[in-house]
């Protein structure tokens, strides 16, 4: 019988954040880092920071529609929050947290001592700091980009536009584009090449598998982007006519462009969640990921339709109904593989011994609220339903089911999961829980009401709404709802300081999980492992930890 | 909730109160169905197919969710850990049942498919002669060019009940959307493009429209009606529309018919029948006394209202393209008499 060579557990103590160095040191060293786990937590940090922008623009959006004829904001100002509450949720919030958590833990998953590219990773997180910051400065200098967070021509022509907020607008998408584009290259290489002995691509978690499609993802969709920002730029400061039709262009060249783009972005925003939640879900029910190989292929299934389905955003554009009858194939077509997902995850579920810690309230509250979104999704592919109900607000309960339903709740799991990891200490139990029933009926609150309004009749993206048409009661409940997840984020803010403070210490391994990341100390030396790890199995833990029934003997990878 | 185990008990009484945190709405919205102004209350063909299909997936969707939060909370319940439980089985799947779970959402989807196609055909506009009228959308109102039969109106389309309408769809500046919920889908109206719609409803009534594409600061009161009347009084609507603005007043009104002239109305509004009222920017007045709204349904048209709008536009509708143009409370009650009498 060969050798059973196990991952070696470090046994040189947790290094501390401040080994005695002076708090200017300190400073300097997180500013010049090129670690990966430093960047990590950047990501992170810069991240969840940019959440609370984002809500904070949600609070006011809820503010104001509270009641019909609100009057806490004014037109242009609710033009410039809720594009700033989109594109900050997207562009600042959620790829960035999910960069965090790539950066930090793909190294450490693989086997691996950082990524491939470590300049270039520091790189990535400050072109974000600075794209973050160029974007949000344009409400101080003339107004944010008021034209949406789509941007749709005409209407961020300098006719209808012309001001300085959409030129922000497209050189700031254009900067943080830069930033994902350089971290997309950095995770692809370093997955495809700096996998641990024993690590093949069946053997890769699936964290690290749904990151590597999203990345690629990334790669491909960005430059549409770019391109669309480019034109606009130019449409705007040299006199060209992409998007302007009386000089012979086309507004729907930009939707093309942007939706281009804007289709597989979605996709990014969820995939790592599915990867994150195929972790947490089997830790927490004791046992493993039930059909890792459909989870995982369905991810590069998910990747490959996500660049043929942009269509559908555009189904009221007036394209002729045989490209609308094909898109709408394509679209449920996705609809298959993102569904049996959400099978195989109840499956992990069942027929465990499920621990009920926070990481999992979250994981199950993804698994309930997102396929809420995925199947207001699916509707929306039906194309005459859709001709009734696109562009209302039940869209936009459409799309808050899958991004705070779906990404965000996985985020949220994944914090709670991964932060005895990044810190040494364990997150309070008693504010988790406090922090996910607050969020959770405030997701319900906020969004399930939105369902109604559009099939009531009201449009998106309006800064008011008349009395006397039935909307009155559902726009209060919803604005109930979001300040009440504002009391859930308020806590989360609270348990990640305090615990990052005096939180329980947490060891190695406090969940008694099977993934490498949980072969060294809590937080990893800046080596990561002492000896790099060798694996035969996708779980090397549980076969260190059940050396009489590894996974690999039962004929798993 | 003491150290880090709950209770066995919460979570049964977790799984209640998601079920009520989710009824409720529901529930709730079985009180109104929306008006006149909601696609769940539907006044048309088109309208009438794409409310069965809503109604189809609705239950399908309550179905699905159903059985997957069901299982997720019934596991919760029942493989719930307890200290000093062995590990469970180490199941890491079952192909078998995989490709069941594959097939079966497939299914339904090609089933949903099917729908799709089927009813786009059968929405799709009917052949023949038919009534047609060109919609332009401006930033923020709506114009209605009957073509052929000499009427130009803003926010207020009527049409006659039962029968097919032609809707050539254009733009004066950036993207809107024609929406009508109780009659059709929607299309935009987009510069370059020449989109095409068409609406019938099966019985008459005041229906309300929206713009439905972003289209800057007042896209929120860019709203309009469709009104479907029995052809005899179509037909009588027509007439009175075609004929130029009314003459003869006296009093008030005719003070008022001297005074409009001297204002910078006549830049952004036509008056049909009225020498120089030619303006193309803001909606056509001919007829505005009989009409329902003003504002693109942001006021209801009375007197008072009128008034108000015209002393200040900008307090009315933030942003709107209609200047405050400072008038006296005199010069303001003249005017409206005056427009009041353009039925």
């Amino acid at each position: 019988m060969a050798t059973v060579t196990t991952p070696g557990i470090s046994i040189a103590p947790p290094p501390t954040y401040a080994p005695g160095k002076s708090a200017a040191a300190v400073i300097w060293d997180w500013m010049t880092t090129v670690d990966h786990k430093k960047i990590g937590v950047m990501y992170i940090f810069l991240g969840i920071i940019y959440f609370i922008v984002g809500g904070v623009e949600a609070l006011l959006i809820r503010a104001q529609l509270a009641t019909p004829n609100g009057k806490v904001l004014t037109p242009t100002q609710y033009d410039q929050v809720f594009t700033m509450h989109a594109t900050t949720m997207i562009f600042l919030f959620i790829i960035p947290v999910f960069a965090g958590f790539a950066n930090y833990f793909i190294p450490l998953m693989i086997g691996a001592r950082d990524m491939a590219f470590p300049r270039l990773n520091a790189f990535g997180l400050w072109m974000l700091l600075f794209g973050g910051l160029f974007l949000n400065s344009s409400f101080f200098l003339g107004g944010a980009p008021d034209a949406g967070w789509f941007a749709y021509a005409p209407l961020t022509e300098p006719a209808y536009n012309p001001g300085r907020s959409m030129d922000f607008w497209a050189a700031g998408l254009t900067l943080l584009g830069i930033s994902s584009i350089v971290g997309s290259i950095n995770i692809i290489v370093t997955t495809l090449k700096m996998r641990c002995p024993g690590m093949r691509f069946n053997t890769l978690p699936l964290f690290v598998w749904t990151t590597l499609v999203q990345n690629f993802l990334l790669l491909f969709a960005l430059p549409s982007l770019t391109t669309a920002a480019i034109f606009l730029l130019f449409d705007r400061h040299l006199g060209t006519s992409f998007f302007k039709a009386e000089n012979g262009g086309d507004p729907l060249l930009w939707q093309h462009l942007f939706w281009a783009f804007g289709h597989p972005e979605v996709y990014i925003l969820i995939l790592p969640v599915f990867g994150i939640i195929s972790e947490t879900l089997p830790v927490f029910s004791r046992k493993p990921i039930f059909g890792y190989i459909f989870i995982a292929w369905s991810s590069v299934a998910i990747g490959f339709l996500s660049f043929v389905v942009w269509v559908h955003h555009m189904f009221a554009t007036g394209l002729p109904d045989v490209a609308l009858a094909f898109f709408a194939s394509s679209t449920t077509l996705i609809a298959i593989p993102t569904a049996v997902k959400v099978f195989n995850w109840t499956a992990t579920l069942w027929g465990g011994s499920i621990v009920t810690k926070t990481p999992l309230l979250f994981s199950v509250a993804f698994l309930t609220m997102f396929p809420i979104g995925g199947l207001s999704g699916v509707s929306l592919a039906v194309v005459p339903f859709d001709w009734q109900i696109t562009d209302t607000y039940y869209v936009v309960a459409h799309i808050h089911y899958v991004f705070f339903g779906g990404s965000a709740l996985g985020i949220l799991a994944a914090l709670y999961y991964w932060f005895p990891k990044i810190t040494g200490r364990m997150m309070s139990e008693k504010l988790g829980v406090w922090n996910f029933w607050l969020v959770f009926i405030g997701l319900n609150l906020t969004f399930f009401p939105m369902h109604m309004l559009g099939l009531l009749g009201m449009p998106r993206r309006q800064w008011t709404y008349h009395e006397g048409l039935g909307w009155n009661l559902y726009n209060f409940v919803a604005s109930i709802g979001a300040f009440t997840i504002a009391a859930g984020i308020l806590l989360l803010i609270i348990n990640l300081v305090a615990s990052f403070r005096s939180g329980e210490r947490a060891g190695a391994d406090p969940w008694d999980a099977w993934t490498l990341e949980w072969a060294t100390t809590s937080p990893p030396p800046e080596y990561n492992f002492v000896k790099t790890p060798v694996v035969r199995s996708r779980r090397p833990l549980w076969d260190q930890k059940h050396p009489d029934d590894q996974d690999w003997m039962r004929g798993e990878h | 909730m003491r150290g880090s185990r709950l209770k066995p008990s919460t979570s049964r009484r977790s799984s209640l109160s998601l079920i009520l945190v989710l009824a409720l709405p529901i529930l709730l919205s079985a009180c109104t169905w929306g008006g006149n102004h909601s696609q769940l209350n539907p006044a048309s063909e088109p309208s009438h197919l794409i409310n069965r299909i809503w109604w189809i997936m609705f239950w399908m969707s309550v179905a699905i969710e159903g059985l997957v939060a069901g299982l997720v909370v019934l596991a919760l319940i029942r493989f719930r850990r307890k200290a000093g439980d062995p590990d469970p089985v180490q199941i890491s799947g079952n192909t078998r049942i995989e490709i069941a779970w594959t097939i079966a959402p497939a299914l339904i989807l090609v089933v949903l498919l099917v729908l799709t196609l089927t009813t786009m055909i059968n929405v799709s506009e009917p052949a023949g002669d038919k009534m047609r009228v060109t919609v332009t959308g401006h930033q923020w109102w709506w114009e209605f060019d009957y073509q052929g039969m000499n009427i130009v109106t803003g926010n207020e389309m009527h049409i006659p009940v039962n029968e097919p309408v032609h809707l050539d769809l254009r733009s004066a500046d950036v993207i809107h959307s024609f929406w009508v919920p109780s009659l059709q889908g929607k299309r935009d109206a987009i510069p370059g493009h020449d989109n095409t719609l068409w609406i019938s409803a099966d019985k008459p009534g005041t229906y309300r429209g929206e713009c439905t594409e972003f289209c800057g600061p007042e896209h929120a009161n860019m709203n309009f009606i469709v009104v479907a009347q029995p052809r005899t009084e179509f037909d009588a609507w027509v007439k009175n529309q075609q004929q130029p603005a009314a003459t003869g007043q006296t009093g008030l009104e005719a003070e008022g018919a001297q005074t409009i002239l001297t204002q910078a109305c006549a830049g952004c509004h036509t008056i049909n029948g009225v020498k120089g009222f030619a303006g193309k920017v803001g909606p056509n007045l001919t007829h505005i006394g009989s009409r329902q709204n003003i504002a693109a349904g942001t006021l209801d048209n009375t007197p008072a209202n009128l008034a108000r709008w015209i002393r200040n536009p900008q307090e009315v509708k933030p942003d709107n393209k209609m200047p405050t143009l400072g008038l006296d409370d005199d010069t303001i009650n003249k005017i409206v008499a005056y427009l009041e009498s353009l039925k």
